[in-house]
């Protein structure tokens, strides 16, 4: 009992920060890592995302796929990570960039439906999933009041070697405010974050 | 040579209908002969298991043994709707005893005290005694067992007194349709019938919750055509998706409209090997309707999750707390050097080989010192908030006696009222279907359609086929004028036949020289000639272990051929003919 009120403290005190100030100003000191649920790797072979989750070193699988919007080819990446024995945990979707002109900075918007993007802005996503991943326990989108605006870059398209690279910072709100588990949280950050991907020939 | 659990499995897995039991004869029964510690045994006194005998226990009699032995049901399990596996505990330390129940004949398995006994069906060493024994078990101690830190009585009360009915809204799509109406259908069911299949894709949540002995729990379910077209993903992330059905207005507005107290989306397998999912913060789904039924049943599944179903304990690949007694029924698998494995409706399919129960409960788990017990479901459910009209809502009931003999059978649909103002008002329309195998999507083991009416009359000479003491089930649904659709299930027994035919053609009195059937290899059709012999017959078609693909009715003359149109896939099977008091029984081949 005593550990359950002490875990509900700190959930508390946590919440509460992250409802006055989510993200950290420039000149402070970071923040501890926060608790959280860390996984493998689903599938290395066609890439690989690395990051921070919340201050704690983070490593899923990359996978690079296109859509289609009015004759217009788009990219977009799957980071998908798992549990030790292949079932599916975390889910994070990004992308929206244009293949005719992929190089370059996009602003993550929250927009659920990628059916208007011209090449400036990318959508993502982010869920957190259990059981044999056919349950969704949370699941975030962009948090446009970040201080840190959320973005993907694209800094290298290698259509001979067909690998793609770049950086991201992604910054997140529930859509539904967390409650099955204390190491789920309101708000979620991926910083530092750099991959590479296979281009599908 | 031992035989361990692993094999259990294997023995048990020959029962589904579409298996080759001759095949099965020369080589796994064979191999049991061999082994010495195996006794070949008998099955005396046991019919058909009945379908709730979840609850109930038999008496077993092994020769060899002074003793008697009280098996106490653990789970029943129901596999491709005419095979029963019974699974029961004896003893300790992991004895176990199965029983089998197919149109083939009934086959038992049991380890006790490393003592092997085996019966199978087609076998003649058959020389032990089981009995059925009417008492069942004690729910009450199965609720108190399964509570971590001793009896809970309130929620234990709840078992019984929380009887609710949930309303969800499936909204189906164009794809979903599409991808239903692609599924084989026999040329003797003109109504087919993506919505009878999607129907029964719902009901058999209903039915997993029924073998779960979870009485007066229902859902009933409003099917409602949704064009979602313009809101998926482009890039097929299921999870965008489910948040765009969550925030979705016209979703929002219908549920409100029709007062759901979940939502389902039904659509097509696009999200590759994800079948479905579900919102654990949210009433919210995805179902792809091409897994409704057997083996995977996702619709019942995902919202077996809803039900806060969930999967194993740490200790078996799950994530769930081996410490936790949050997660005492719905465990997926059970594999161990000690226990075989089986899968509830809650499991992972990994592969084609594997299936799902129509049970939330473990089958039959007795390790570390937890029971899983179907029943503890029931709190979770009674824990739901019925956001509307409790018990208020529409619901349905059948009247008719379920023993069938010789004598017609009159079935009723009963309603009971919505309340005023809530969805599910008259007129209503019924579907009636009678059928062995309705929750497969195998549609040939439909047996007959009826009409537009709220009672219906079973002749069993008529409508079952004449020479199988299997038992049916007829189901049946009501519309309202609103759309609000509710269904039930009746399991009918037959008790006797109207005239038990011969066990080969060799004594009918109708020989295959009076009557001949060409060609034979056969592809589309059967043409029957006949010498001597007229009148209006039934025919039947079974598969090699007995199981029943089609039937219906041909007149025979002299004159004229009688012809039966088959649709079946290459292999060999038995067409059986009475007419009056004669009967035929022959095998052909079908070659495509």
């Amino acid at each position: 009992m005593r550990y359950v009120f002490h875990l509900f403290l700190i959930l508390a005190f946590f919440s509460c920060k992250k409802d006055d100030d989510h993200t950290q100003n420039p000149g402070e000191p970071s923040p501890p890592p926060a608790d959280v649920y860390i996984y493998v790797p689903c599938d290395t072979s066609t890439g690989v995302a690395r990051g921070s989750k919340l201050g704690n070193d983070w490593i899923s699988g990359a996978e690079l796929s296109n859509y289609e919007v009015n004759d217009t080819l788009y990219w977009y990446l799957d980071f998908l990570t798992c549990t030790s024995d292949g079932l599916l945990r975390e889910y994070l979707s990004l992308g929206g960039f244009p293949d005719s002109h992929p190089l370059g900075t996009y602003s993550i918007v929250d927009k659920n439906v990628p059916s208007g993007y011209h090449g400036i802005y990318g959508f993502s996503s982010y869920g957190m999933l259990g059981d044999d991943g056919d349950l969704l326990l949370d699941f975030y989108k962009p948090d446009t009041t970040a201080t840190i605006n959320s973005y993907l870059q694209i800094t290298r398209w290698d259509t001979i070697a067909h690998i793609v690279e770049g950086n991201f910072h992604l910054a997140y709100r529930a859509t539904h405010v967390p409650t099955s588990d204390p190491k789920h949280y309101e708000f979620m950050e991926f910083s530092d974050g750099r991959f590479w991907a296979k281009i599908p020939e | 040579m031992t035989l361990n659990y692993g094999q259990v499995s294997n023995l048990v897995s020959f029962l589904p209908a579409n298996s080759d039991i001759t095949s099965y004869e020369l080589t796994t029964w064979d191999t049991l002969k061999a082994d010495p510690t195996a006794l070949s045994v008998t099955l005396i006194d046991l019919e058909v298991i009945p379908a709730n005998s979840k609850a109930d226990s038999f008496l077993f009699v092994f020769p060899g043994r002074t003793d008697t032995l009280l098996a106490v049901g653990q789970y029943f399990e129901k596999r491709n709707d005419s095979t029963y596996v019974w699974w029961g505990n004896i003893g300790q330390f992991g004895d176990v005893v199965a029983l089998a129940s197919t149109p083939g004949g009934r086959s038992l398995y049991a380890k006790i005290d490393s003592s092997v006994y085996f019966a199978h069906p087609l076998s003649n060493r058959y020389n032990a005694l089981v009995e059925h024994r009417l008492d069942s078990i004690r729910w009450n101690e199965t609720c108190v067992s399964y509570m971590e830190d001793g009896p809970d009585p309130e929620a234990c009360a709840k078992i019984d007194t929380c009887k609710n009915v949930f309303h969800v809204l499936v909204l189906v799509t164009d794809e979903a349709l599409e991808e239903v109406v692609t599924m084989p259908v026999p040329p003797s069911l003109e109504v087919h019938i993506p919505y009878l299949y999607l129907q029964f894709g719902m009901h058999s949540l209903n039915f997993a919750m029924y073998n779960s002995g979870l009485v007066g729990k229902n859902f009933r379910f409003s099917m409602v055509p949704f064009d979602f077209s313009n809101h998926y993903s482009n890039t097929s992330n299921i999870l965008n998706d489910l948040d765009e059905l969550n925030i979705n207005d016209d979703v929002f507005e219908i549920a409100d409209d029709l007062r759901a107290d979940a939502v389902i989306l039904l659509t097509d397998d696009r999200y590759g090997s994800i079948a479905g999912v579900m919102y654990s913060l949210a009433p919210y789904g995805i179902v792809s309707a091409n897994n409704m039924l057997a083996p995977r049943y996702t619709f019942a599944h995902e919202i077996g999750h809803w039900l806060n179903g969930r999967h194993n304990r740490v200790s078996n690949l799950g994530d769930v707390s081996d410490n936790s007694g949050e997660c005492n029924y719905g465990w997926r698998k059970i594999s161990s050097n000690s226990a075989p494995d089986q899968f509830s409706i809650m499991a992972l399919m990994t592969d084609n080989d594997n299936f799902r129960s129509l049970v939330f409960s473990n089958p039959r788990y007795f390790g570390n010192g937890f029971n899983a017990n179907a029943e503890y479901i029931s709190t979770t459910f009674c824990g739901l908030a019925d956001e509307f009209y409790e018990n208020e809502e529409l619901a349905i009931s059948i009247s008719g006696t379920t023993a069938l003999c010789d004598d017609p059978v009159t079935y009723t649909i009963n309603i009971d009222a919505s309340g005023f103002n809530v969805p599910g008002q008259a007129p209503f329309t019924y579907k009636w279907q009678l059928g062995s195998g309705i929750f497969t999507n195998n549609p040939y083991s439909t047996f007959k359609s009826y009409g537009n009416t709220n009672s219906i009359t079973i002749n069993p000479l008529i409508d079952l086929p004449q020479n199988s003491e299997a038992d049916f089930y007829l189901y049946s649904s009501a519309i309202s004028s609103d759309g609000v659709f509710v269904n039930h299930i009746l399991q009918l027994k037959r008790i006797c036949l109207p005239e038990k035919p011969a066990e080969t053609s060799s004594v009918s009195a109708l020989s295959i020289s009076k009557v001949s059937i060409c060609p034979n290899p056969a592809k589309k059709a059967l043409h029957l000639t006949s010498l001597g012999f007229a009148g209006n017959a039934n025919y039947s078609i079974h598969a090699v272990d007995g199981k029943m693909l089609s039937f219906g009715h041909i007149i025979i003359a002299e004159s004229q051929p009688a012809n039966i149109q088959i649709n079946l896939p290459n292999g060999y099977y038995t067409l059986q003919i009475s007419l009056g008091k004669h009967f035929l029984s022959t095998p052909f081949i079908v070659e495509n």
